[in-house]
């Protein structure tokens, strides 16, 4: 604690523990408290029945990104710029929206290729076919391993894909 | 003067309930079970249906007011209209921030960024929870390095979100100001080190306060 005249450099700042009371604890109880187990028991079952339904919503996600896809696909070159901003925004945070998704419900290749692909459409811009042809084909295959109902990292065929992609990426960055 | 480290449990151990998902499903029986009944939660969550699982489990934990905004400038509006209301109003002040990192029209960062820089201390010293699908620790360095009390990994599951919530309420850390942070203290542990403590200040440049109801 300082009283000096020289300006503090730091300040802390011990605030009473407010959210504490609240919840109904004690200011004066050092000993830590829980949230009812059984609480958290339910809030698991909540994110089990998402992951049930999951497949159910990641196909309707999947089909909005398709179709904003196909819109900044099919944007002529001379667009005005904030429509092509705005498709892209769509398609990177669909994609964004799949990849927390499928990690939520054990679709670990879907979750990775949606990744992939948000993290292309951020940096990549999309004046070379080669470049288009890469989005395409993972917005074809998150659709297809959908349907094909690959859980987890995906077969052999699956890796295979996976490192067509990334040498692609690689080459067409 | 170094700056006040966090309180340690016996033998230097860090304190008990800081922080294990697991640790938390085990039901401790003499803990006392917080009631959260009380506390309104601001959730900022651009995907539906991730607002949809979060807010479920939320009211699973017994959290009865749960707001929902869909962008960061979207969670700046309720802050605002929430913080300027509650006196003589119905209208319950928010307790806890959980938002999300990666969204359009601002990060969770701007979020942070925005009500640390608050001048409504109610706003201000809010506790805020930013979660994240980034695995890397880069994202948690940022979100503590922003003011952030506490960074929560997707996918999520009730246990992790439960002990983010549990160590708000049992470990909160004093608040620091100082040249280009305000925000939690960012040292939560002791780690044993050989040499000098180069943290040190001078007791001077340091002022320490204590608020009191």
């Amino acid at each position: 604690m300082s009283n000096s005249k020289t300006p503090a450099l730091v300040e802390v700042l011990h605030r009473v523990n407010r959210l504490k009371l609240r919840v109904g604890g004690s200011l004066t109880d050092p000993t830590p408290g829980q949230i009812d187990p059984k609480a958290i028991e339910a809030a698991d079952a909540v994110v089990a029945q998402a992951v049930v339904e999951g497949k159910e919503r990641l196909a309707e996600v999947i089909d909005r990104l398709t179709k904003a896809w196909i819109t900044l696909r099919d944007m002529p070159a001379g667009a005005p710029e904030d429509k092509a901003r705005e498709a892209r925004s769509a398609v990177f945070f669909l994609a964004h929206e799949i990849k927390d998704m499928a990690a939520l419900c054990g679709y670990d290749l879907i979750a990775e290729f949606a990744e992939s692909l948000r993290d292309y459409i951020d940096r990549a811009t999309l004046d070379m076919d080669a470049r288009r042809v890469i989005v395409q084909a993972h917005v074809d295959t998150l659709a297809a391993a959908l349907r094909a109902g690959v859980v987890g990292g995906g077969d052999a065929m699956a890796q295979q894909l996976k490192a067509a992609i990334r040498a692609a990426i690689e080459k067409y960055r | 003067m170094a700056i006040q480290q966090p309180s340690k449990g016996k033998d230097g151990a860090p304190p008990k309930g800081g922080g294990g998902a697991t640790a938390l499903l085990t039901a401790r029986p003499k803990a006392k079970t917080y009631d959260l009944s009380q506390i309104t939660v601001l959730l900022v969550e651009d995907s539906p249906s991730m607002q949809g699982i979060l807010t479920s489990m939320l009211r699973a934990f017994g959290v009865h007011d749960v707001l929902a905004a869909n962008s960061a400038l979207d969670a700046q509006g309720l802050v605002t209209f929430t913080q300027s209301r509650k006196k003589g109003s119905d209208v319950r002040a928010i307790d806890i921030v959980l938002t999300d990192y990666m969204m359009p029209d601002g990060t969770g960062l701007d979020l942070v960024d925005w009500i640390r820089s608050h001048k409504d201390e109610e706003i201000h010293f809010l506790p805020i929870i930013i979660i994240s699908a980034h695995t890397t620790g880069q994202i948690v360095r940022q979100a503590r390095d922003h003011g952030a009390n506490e960074a929560l990994v997707k996918p999520i599951a009730g246990g992790n979100l439960a002990a983010r919530i549990l160590n708000l309420i049992d470990n909160p850390r004093p608040f620091v100001r100082a040249p280009g942070f305000f925000g939690p203290d960012r040292r939560r542990k002791d780690l044993h080190f050989q040499g000098p403590d180069r943290r040190v200040m001078p007791a001077e440049l340091i002022k320490v306060r204590h608020e009191q109801l």
